[in-house]
């Protein structure tokens, strides 16, 4: 197949960027995206020309490095895949693909497709853990634990904190990722302990770092490759509000 | 040239104690103390990460660095199947002991007796500092933990969260080591690639970085360095590490005088994503815990072109079941890919390539219901189907080996000290409890047992006996020196102007170890990998080209940098795997064959660790430490 | 952390603004019940807006709550949305966003309502409580220019209505998420008891004008 590329080139966050205009011709539709990249990178190496930089690494859509907006939408067009898990057959024979960075003031563009996410580093080091140093653990089983609260907190542990929340929400909210982690520890019974403190000091940092407010509009919800629900904003919502009470 | 004594240093005495006894004779520091003292940490994965985190917590002022983003994006994070721990909750006789032969004998005697039995007894507490983090572990209807079974036990000790226990255990990690971040003990160098090892009279006192944003070389001095930089499974080019995992910081360690041990044992995971093609960029893994309710086969003719499901189950050659009753699907790792690729040399393979055989989930769906698979391996199946585009329930999976994980790494002592004195090295990117194999679901338990449990007690006793650094001594010439060098050698790359990407050299290269210290070697191969690797490395620094400026994102030149090392250790393992005569667990030498096609070990001449010396003109030079087996019998592996 | 912190932060301005949406939306069903004494008939109506105004008092006091809620409920309102302009920096060019039409056009639709409201008081409730002259309030409504004997006013009363259902058929439900009643138990009966506020309250109002300034003048 072939394919008409139309990539955001940024050389830093201070330097305008712009979109440029690539084709690729004869691609095998079952490589994935970032393969395809590869090969167009490959290509402008040997034309001795700058190749994009994107950020990548387990390709198997768990790492959460890679991310970018694929013709308007985080991660493209496939539901609850990560760009290294979307393949070429998602697309069509001479489509056009527009492939941008993900937008948000929070996520300052480090070069073309790559941004930097360490605010999701700040805002977990506010709360995001269970206050216990190594050794003075309980024995694993003294605490029992439902099965269904364990299952939930897994689905909400499930996060992988790559930002497509962000990218898909109008107000660049980071609501959807500081309630996986919420969620996740309010379930548990480790995570009681500090749980007043972490909500409201997880919710001041993500207003410090310059995140919008949410709106419910629950884009982010559609767009995450892990399928993190509502129900987490909902659920730090109502952390917050027993916090006060 | 040094003679390196490789003693242990493991105390003697009883090995059931001797752990928690040598851990009370260790050198203690108060936080007060601790608070004197700075510590470099390279990676922060698994490893990593919870050295940091622990050492923070005892006062020490940690500077971590890591070449990702953020440490949530350390290939740890993509261990899928679990982590083994000697809790015996299913009460099936699991203990200490069993998981502490288990792994001698998985690692088919190749291993220390005093490491694997300290892994085997901090297994527990692994768990228990886990689950306190808030690490969501499958758990019963009871809401006690569950277990699963895994390759080479009988008994179930695996804890797991899914088929994502690693990106949880991370987390956990993680989160620990963010608390300490917001503590102000740990100091987190994002985007940061260590180039080099700066020694002060013979001691590891700093690094050489590279700022991946800026393009900046900067040095950086500690009182003590901790590798936790991961295995080298890339020098495959194809294999189920993520793209960036790389060797540099071990190699720039063993070019200032680490020995690197057992370089060429590494291992072949015999469940992954077949190759469809040339531009193929990494394998994907599927969980080993697949062979719980998998079964492998292949058709029993030659060249059988029926779908699989058109094929009748007495055509069919169901061969791990066949050769090995005992075990069946479930024999260790090394054994299950060598058959794979034996039944695929025969002429028996399946998909376009031939080199695939099935995994087939037809039975275990028709017991047990469709939902309990789905429950069970869910998110398994849905990765396999979106990467093939083939529904895992209608038809059987299609895998292949692929390179994994390396057991070889830099040689530490029972500390986990490498031959610099004062540079460890924990988990992944050290030799010490795999031996020749891993086992399944141990290589998280090895990355935590180091870094939450032993080396902050073994770093804290070598740096109470050491005095504090009173101020940074980057001005120091050996600093400065380390800094030129690399700044000289960047540019030397920076000024190769070729027409190669650098991806398509790393491609090449991995053809040639794959091919000649893959799953099967032999001296034929290995002598002609010893002739074609040095064209590779002539390749390289005359034909690849790096375009843009090296201060500023180069991600051409950060590859650049990680395969000049690669070329280099691909050699090493050529020169390993042709010293040892012998087959044992993934290592396995045509020549050495039992008649049933095993693993034919030699105890008498190769009972030893290859520990090898960096020489920049000559061959390398290896010493050995001889395994001392005082507690198991050596014994033929067997899982039949 | 102070309580006046706390309710600064995104999520405790969300929760203002979501327990003042919430009572004036309750405001409205009590508004509604009133209003449908119109159609009971002229006596009825305004015997019941007489005893209203009896009230005296303790009508001003409600309706400086009233006010009050308004004006918070706007102002976090405001505040979020230029703290949302500012987080997202450069809109995509090629946009596909995952965000529903109500959700989206929130802001847009609490500001035509917030002008509705406006234009309300400065007629309906000035008139009634101010400049009578001698009209009943029954003709106030259903005849005067100010009422729906202008078919202007009940064509933008309509669009304005539908609107506020609009803006609370996104309202209400987010009101749930950001009380955290989604996701438990109570989230069934929520939803339903939302539908009546978004759907069937602000269609009981649209009910008036289409009646007394159309159809009554057309049968």
């Amino acid at each position: 197949m072939n394919i008409n590329l139309k990539i955001w080139r940024q050389k830093s966050d201070h330097q305008d960027g712009g979109l440029r205009s690539y084709r690729l011709e004869n691609i095998d539709p079952n490589i994935s995206f970032l393969e395809m990249l590869d090969i167009l990178n490959i290509k402008l190496v040997k034309e001795k020309k700058d190749p994009v930089a994107f950020d990548h690494d387990c390709r198997e859509g768990i790492c959460g490095s890679c991310g970018f907006m694929i013709n308007g939408r985080p991660h493209g067009p496939q539901k609850a895949t990560t760009v290294c898990q979307l393949h070429m057959r998602a697309f069509n024979n001479e489509d056009n693909i527009l492939l941008e960075p993900f937008r948000a003031e929070s996520f300052p563009v480090i070069k073309d497709l790559s941004v930097d996410r360490k605010a999701f580093d700040r805002i977990i080091s506010s709360g995001g853990y269970v206050a216990v140093d190594t050794g003075d653990a309980l024995e694993a089983n003294s605490i029992p634990i439902a099965k269904e609260d364990a299952d939930e907190a897994f689905l909400s542990s499930a996060c992988i904190g790559c930002g497509a929340c962000v990218a898909a929400c109008k107000n660049s909210s980071a609501m959807l990722f500081t309630a996986a982690k919420v969620s996740h520890l309010a379930l548990l019974p480790q995570g009681e302990k500090e749980g007043k403190e972490r909500v409201v000091n997880m919710v001041a940092t993500m207003d410090e770092e310059g995140f919008g407010a949410c709106t419910n509009t629950g884009a982010c919800s559609a767009e995450c490759p892990k399928e993190i629900g509502q129900t987490n904003i909902a659920r730090l919502n109502r952390e917050f509000i027993k916090s006060k009470i | 040239m040094i003679d390196f004594n490789l003693f242990s240093k493991a105390p003697d005495g009883d090995l059931y104690t001797k752990w928690e006894d040598y851990k009370s004779s260790l050198k203690k520091l108060s936080p007060e103390e601790a608070n004197k003292y700075k510590v470099i940490v390279i990676g922060t994965g698994l490893a990593g990460a919870s050295a940091s985190a622990t050492l923070a917590e005892k006062g020490f002022n940690v500077h971590a660095f890591s070449f990702h983003e953020s440490p949530r994006r350390a290939h740890s994070i993509a261990a899928q199947g679990g982590i083994n721990a000697a809790k015996n909750y299913k009460g099936d006789g699991d203990s200490v002991m069993r998981l502490f032969y288990d792994t001698i004998k998985g690692g088919d005697f190749r291993s220390r007796e005093d490491n694997v039995y300290r892994l085997a007894e901090i297994s527990k507490n692994i768990i228990d500092q886990c689950v306190a983090q808030g690490v969501p572990f499958a758990r019963e209807y009871g809401g006690l933990l569950d277990n699963r079974s895994f390759g080479g036990v009988q008994v179930s000790r695996t804890f797991y969260a899914r088929g994502q226990t690693g990106q949880q255990l991370l987390l956990g990690a993680y989160s620990a080591l963010s608390r300490q971040m917001e503590n102000k003990k740990v100091r987190f160098y994002s985007r940061h690639d260590m180039l080099d090892v700066v020694l002060v009279n013979g001691k590891a006192k700093g690094i050489v970085t590279r700022d991946l944003i800026s393009g900046e070389i900067s040095t950086h001095s500690a009182d003590v360095v901790i590798l936790a930089t991961g295995g080298y499974s890339n020098v495959y080019y194809l294999s189920t590490n993520a793209m960036a995992s790389n060797v540099t910081a071990n190699w720039r360690a063993h070019r200032r005088g680490a020995l690197f041990a057992n370089p060429s044992f590494t291992q072949i995971h015999p469940t992954c994503i077949p190759v469809k093609n040339d531009f193929q960029s990494k394998l994907t893994l599927m969980s080993e815990s697949l062979r719980n309710d998998g079964r492998v086969w292949v058709p029993k003719k030659k060249s059988d072109q029926r779908k699989a499901t058109d094929i009748p189950e007495d055509e069919r050659d169901y061969y791990l079941e066949r050769i090995y009753p005992a075990f069946g699907n479930l024999v260790p790792r090394d054994v299950a890919s060598r058959r794979a690729k034996e039944v695929c040399d025969e002429g028996r393979g399946v998909g376009p390539t031939g080199y695939a055989v099935y995994l087939d989930f037809q039975k275990a769906i028709e017991e047990k219901g469709e939902d309990f698979i789905r429950e069970k391996y869910g998110n398994l199946f849905d990765m396999y189907q979106n990467i093939t585009d083939e529904n895992p329930y209608q038809t059987p999976m299609k895998i292949y080996p692929a390179v994994h994980y390396t057991m070889g790494g830099l040689w530490v002592d029972y500390n986990l000290m490498t031959t610099i004195n004062g540079l460890f090295s924990i988990g992944e990117s050290n030799f010490s409890d795999h031996g020749a194999n891993r086992l399944g679901a141990s290589a998280l338990m090895q990355g935590l047992a180091d870094g939450y449990f032993v080396v902050p007690h073994t770093a804290m006793d070598f740096l109470a006996k050491e005095k504090p650094l009173e101020k940074d001594i980057t001005d120091m010439p050996e600093f400065v020196e380390a800094k030129k060098k690399t700044e000289e050698e960047i540019s030397k790359l920076m000024k190769v102007d070729g027409s190669l990407a650098v991806d398509e050299v790393h491609r090449e290269l991995g053809k040639i170890v794959w091919d000649k210290i893959g799953m099967a070697r032999n001296e034929k191969g290995l002598k002609n990998a010893l002739e074609e690797i040095p064209k590779i490395k002539q390749k390289f620094w005359s034909q690849i080209s790096i375009p843009g400026d090296d201060k500023d994102v180069n991600q051409e030149l950060e590859k650049a940098l990680r395969i000049k090392d690669f070329i280099e250790l691909a050699e090493l393992m050529a020169h390993d795997a042709l010293d040892r005569k012998e087959s044992c667990g993934a290592h396995f030498r045509e020549e050495y064959q039992t008649e049933e096609n095993e693993a034919k070990r030699n105890d008498k001449d190769y009972k030893y660790v290859a520990a090898w010396e960096y020489s920049e003109e000559k061959s390398p030079q290896l010493f050995k430490e001889e395994l001392q087996y005082k507690n198991v019998k050596l014994k033929t592996r067997s899982y039949k | 952390m102070s309580i006046i912190k706390l309710l600064t932060s995104s999520v405790g301005r969300k929760i203002l603004m979501a327990i003042t949406g919430l009572l004036l939306s309750f405001f409205m069903a009590f508004h509604l019940f009133g209003n449908l004494f119109l159609f009971v008939g002229e006596a009825a109506f305004n015997g019941y807006v007489e005893k209203l105004h009896k009230l005296g008092f303790l009508i001003r006091i409600a309706e400086f709550f009233l006010v009050l809620f308004v004006f918070s409920h706007a102002y976090s309102g405001i505040l979020l949305w230029i703290k949302n302009r500012k987080a997202k920096k450069v809109v995509s060019s090629y946009s596909k966003e995952n965000t529903p039409g109500a959700a989206k056009y929130a802001a847009f639709s609490g500001s035509i309502v917030f002008i509705f409201l406006a234009t309300h008081w400065s007629t309906f409730w000035y008139k009634f409580n101010f400049d009578l002259r001698g009209m009943s309030y029954y003709y106030v409504v259903t005849e005067s220019q100010v009422g729906f004997g202008s078919p202007l006013v009940s064509i933008f009363y309509i669009i304005a209505i539908a609107l506020l259902g609009y803006h609370l058929k996104h309202g209400i439900t987010s009101a749930g998420q950001t009380l955290g009643i989604i996701g438990t138990k109570y989230e069934k009966t929520y939803n339903n008891i939302a539908a009546i506020f978004w759907f069937w309250i602000p269609l009981g109002f649209i009910s008036i004008p289409v009646w007394f300034g159309f159809l009554v003048r057309i049968i």
